[in-house]
């Protein structure tokens, strides 16, 4: 686990995620470990700087680093969740599983191999741990969406992390492990083309 | 700990013994005098919060215990039950102690014999505490009445001052019709008739904390006297009293009684002072705190507004984390303070 607790998220947030952990305290909440994408994980890690609307949970992790499913989140952390949203007028779902609510979702198709230890952690008290994905995991999940939207603000995202053609190759074989079909690989290699990569398309 | 959260916490259990002893010695409780009481008083509802503030000041709870000996059987002792439930009130343990020993010195044990609560298993834990929050040191010898509901206290040793409720002025208005009426609703509907113009029975349900039907019934009954008149609504009957038949008694000065509808007030402070010294409560992060002042707050607000006082916390949803804070300290200040003049 890499701490790094000198990290400033975006908006509200920090503010938000240290009154949950206050309020799962006060509740007698189990301690739960966020697995963290998105806007907010880019911001934490000091990829990009930009504004983020939620918390994205891609996944929960036990103590003993094994990655759990975030679908449904337990009760107590929505419970939590929902008086920190009424405390800081925040909308209701600023924590959600959104990237892997269901079976469509990347938890359930399968994370990047190795993502737990890539993790960058930070702790806001006894009940409650924040794992942000690597540069390296947003990339595969950037394409993914990307393809998958046809562009939109995660094609942004994806050119400001700057990806090697490494990266993107191996984002690329991810991707279709989550889509197999010949509609997504079109799809991946028109966007690569339209991005500036189309040399690699012939190396997926 | 946070000083100012200290403080605040000083604070309220300060203004809540001042009135306390303020409602006691107007009913006869030797002790504090200063500023006097003018509503008034609900001896239930006295009761129920004394049973929890007064843990903080055993001298206060034991001039009770004695004045309870001398004017016990002018207590409605069903009322206090439902007092009790109703508001879930939490000094049921307590209740039951001082139960047990007034069945021993009352005239009716039987009466208070209902209230003795059914034995159940529960930590000891000592019955009185420093302001400090520290335990009271028990001595060896401990009252068995007490000790048989959980509650660890020395010997009870009345000092026998306690003085029968005065039989003038508006404080002890509900125990002087008592007196007169008996133990019943009528007392209670009695204060309400003289405290408005007119009334109608669900408002006086909920002013007294007699049920809906109980004060129908007595209503209609009373209004066969003459002294209570009675008219159609839209939808309920409205009962009024009797200009000048009675009013040298309940309203001396001329103007409507002031009643209170103390039960839902009684409950919300006790709410906040259980929730102030609530240990999980000390030691918190300023976010935190601020977060667990709303739950405070949550609570109390619909109690405050039963309570038809005028005083009400502020919407805290128009204050974003831990500016609630002073906002809370602030509402409450200015309640105290209030009830307190």
């Amino acid at each position: 686990m890499r701490p790094l607790n000198d990290m400033r998220l975006p908006g509200n947030f920090d503010e938000a995620l240290q009154l949950l952990n206050g309020r799962l305290a006060l509740d007698g909440a189990p301690r739960y470990n966020l697995v963290v994408c998105g806007g907010t994980a880019l911001n934490a890690t000091g990829l990009i700087s930009r504004t983020t609307k939620d918390v994205d949970i891609v996944a929960l992790m036990d103590d003993g680093e094994v990655l759990l499913d975030p679908a449904p989140l337990p009760q107590p952390l929505v419970d939590a969740a929902l008086v920190v949203a009424e405390n800081l007028g925040m909308p209701n779902d600023w924590l959600n599983n959104g990237p892997s609510s269901d079976d469509g979702g990347l938890f359930r198709l399968g994370l990047p191999a190795g993502i737990a230890k890539r993790l960058v952690w930070k702790i806001y008290g006894e009940k409650l741990r924040v794992g942000f994905i690597h540069r390296f995991d947003q990339i595969n999940f950037k394409l993914y969406a990307a393809v998958d939207q046809r562009g939109g603000y995660h094609a942004d995202d994806l050119h400001m992390l700057a990806p090697t053609d490494e990266e993107l190759l191996e984002a690329a074989r991810w991707a279709k492990t989550h889509d197999p079909s010949d509609g997504f690989l079109q799809g991946l290699k028109w966007f690569l083309g339209e991005f500036g990569y189309g040399h690699i398309v012939p190396r997926i | 700990m946070d000083t100012s959260f200290l403080e605040f916490r000083a604070y309220i259990l300060d203004r809540l013994l001042d009135l306390l002893w303020r409602q006691w010695s107007a009913l006869g409780v030797p002790g504090r005098t200063g500023m006097e009481e003018r509503r008034v008083i609900d001896p239930e509802s006295l009761l129920l919060l004394s049973m929890t503030i007064g843990r903080y000041d055993a001298r206060l709870f034991d001039e009770i215990l004695d004045w309870l000996v001398v004017n016990g059987a002018f207590l409605n002792v069903q009322r206090l039950r439902n007092l009790m439930k109703r508001f879930d009130f939490q000094s049921q343990a307590q209740l039951a102690a001082i139960s047990e020993f007034l069945m021993k010195k009352s005239n009716d044990p039987l009466k208070w014999k209902r209230l003795a609560a059914p034995r159940s298993p529960r930590n000891p834990e000592p019955l009185f505490f420093l302001k400090s929050g520290k335990p009271i040191p028990i001595p060896n010898e401990k009252a068995p009445e007490f000790s048989a509901c959980g509650l660890l206290r020395g010997p009870i040793k009345l000092r026998g001052h306690a003085q029968p409720f005065t039989t003038k002025g508006i404080p002890s208005l509900l125990l002087r019709l008592r007196a007169l009426l008996g133990v019943n609703a009528r007392c209670e509907l009695l204060c309400m008739l003289a405290a408005t113009e007119e009334t109608h029975p669900s408002n006086v349900a909920k002013q007294t904390g007699y049920s809906p039907r109980t004060v129908q019934n007595t209503l209609a009954e009373m209004a066969r006297s003459g002294v209570v008149q009675t008219r159609s609504g839209n939808r309920e009957k409205w009962y009024c009293l009797q200009s000048g038949i009675l009013d040298h008694l309940l309203k001396p000065e001329g103007s409507p009684t002031p009643w209170v509808n103390w039960a839902p007030l009684f409950r919300a402070f006790e709410i906040l002072w259980i929730g102030v010294i609530d240990p999980k409560r000390q030691n918190l992060d300023p976010l935190t705190q601020a977060s667990e002042l709303r739950r405070l707050g949550k609570e109390m607000r619909p109690l405050l507004a039963d309570a038809g006082w005028g005083w009400q916390l502020e919407d805290d949803s128009s204050f974003r984390g831990v500016e609630y804070s002073t906002v809370f300290n602030r509402n409450i200040t200015d309640i105290l303070n209030q009830l307190n003049q």
